[in-house]
C-alpha cells in the first residue's frame, strides 16, 4: 500500500467515526438556543414573498 | 394518511423547505417507533452509502475487466437517468423516501463507479484522495455545525439557495452549449479561474451540509415522522455526491496541470 492511499484510508476511516459517533449526538444549546435559526416550518418562496411585502410596505 | 402529506422541497441540493403539519407535529402525535430520531438518519445515512458503494464497485469492476471506457456507458447513462427519476420521487413524495431513496444510492453508485473508475485510469490514486476529502469535509462540518461554530440562519440559507441555483443554472446553460458543439470555458478549464471557479463550487456544495445538518437536527427535535429519517439521510447523500464529485473535478483539474 502507498503512502497516498493509508493516508486518505486512514482520514475516511477517521472522518466516518466521527461522523457516525458525534452525528448521533445532539447540538449544542449553543447551537440550538438560538433566536435566528431557520424556520424549516416555512417554504423559502414564502420566506421571500414576505421580506418582499415587508420592504413594499 | 393526510399527516405525512407534509412536505414541499426547495432546492437543487434536495436541501428541503417544510411548509406544513409533518413539521411541527410533537413527538406526543406518534408512538415513539413512528418518531424521527438522529440515530436513525445516522444508520440510513450509513446504508444508502453502503448501497452506493456496492454499485460503483460494480461498475469500477466491469470498467477494469474490460479496459474500455465504452463498457461501461450504459451504466453511466442508467445511473444518471434513473438516479435522477429517483431522486425527483423522493423531492416531490417525501413519504416515499423509505423506497425511493435507497433505490436512488443504487443507482447513483452505478454513475459514480464509471466516472471515478475513468478518473482513476487517467489518474492514478486521485480516487481516494477526492473520497477521503469528500468525507473529510463531512465530519469537519459536522463537528462545526454541532459545536455552534457555524449557525446556519434564514440568510445563510437564501445566499445558499442563490449560489446553488447561480451553479445550477451555469451547468444547465453549459449542458444546452454542447448540444451546439460549445462549453463554457472556465467550467472546465485548468487555468487560475477554472480552478477558482471549482474552489467556489466545492465550497457551495460543503455549505449545503450545513443546512442538511440544521434540517436533521431540527426535525429529530421536535419530533417529525420516521420518514423523514430516509428523506434526511437522501439530503445529505445527494449533497455527498455532488461534493465528491465536485472535488474529484477540482483535482482533475490540478493533476492535469502537471
Amino acid at each position: 500500500m502507498d503512502s497516498n492511499s493509508l493516508f486518505f484510508g486512514l482520514m475516511i476511516i477517521g472522518s466516518l467515526g466521527v461522523f457516525f459517533y458525534f452525528g448521533k449526538f445532539r447540538a449544542s444549546i449553543k447551537q440550538r438556543d438560538r433566536s435566528n435559526k431557520i424556520d424549516w416550518t416555512q417554504s423559502l418562496w414564502s420566506k421571500i414573498r414576505s421580506k418582499k411585502q415587508e420592504k413594499d410596505d | 394518511m393526510a399527516r405525512h402529506r407534509a412536505l414541499q422541497m426547495f432546492g437543487r441540493s434536495g436541501n428541503p423547505a417544510f411548509r406544513s403539519k409533518a413539521f411541527t407535529q410533537r413527538s406526543s402525535d406518534f408512538s415513539t417507533s413512528e418518531v424521527m430520531t438522529l440515530s436513525g438518519t445516522v444508520n440510513k445515512t450509513g446504508l444508502y452509502l453502503l448501497l452506493c458503494f456496492m454499485t460503483a464497485a460494480w461498475t469500477w469492476n466491469q470498467f477494469y475487466a474490460s479496459g474500455e471506457p465504452a463498457s461501461i456507458m450504459p451504466y453511466l447513462i442508467f445511473g444518471l437517468i434513473g438516479g435522477l427519476v429517483a431522486a425527483l420521487i423522493t423531492i416531490f413524495k417525501p413519504t416515499a423516501a423509505p423506497i425511493s431513496a435507497p433505490i436512488y444510492a443504487l443507482l447513483e453508485g452505478f454513475a459514480i463507479g464509471g466516472i471515478s473508475a475513468v478518473a482513476e485510469a487517467s489518474y492514478e490514486g486521485i480516487v481516494i484522495q477526492a473520497v477521503g476529502l469528500t468525507f473529510f469535509t463531512l465530519a469537519s462540518l459536522l463537528m462545526a455545525y454541532k459545536t455552534g461554530l457555524i449557525k446556519p440562519t434564514e440568510n445563510f440559507r437564501l445566499m445558499l439557495f442563490a449560489a446553488t441555483g447561480g451553479v445550477a443554472l451555469l451547468y444547465l446553460v453549459n449542458f444546452i452549449m454542447m448540444f451546439f458543439g460549445a462549453s463554457i470555458g472556465f467550467i472546465h478549464s485548468n487555468g487560475l479561474v477554472g480552478i477558482g471557479f471549482s474552489l467556489v463550487v466545492v465550497a457551495i456544495a460543503a455549505l449545503n451540509l450545513v443546512l442538511d445538518f440544521d434540517f436533521i437536527e431540527q426535525a429529530a427535535e421536535q419530533g417529525a415522522p420516521k420518514y423523514l429519517e430516509a428523506y434526511g439521510a437522501f439530503s445529505l447523500l445527494v449533497t455527498l455526491i455532488w461534493l465528491y464529485l465536485e472535488i474529484l473535478r477540482l483535482l482533475t483539474k490540478l493533476y492535469s496541470r502537471n
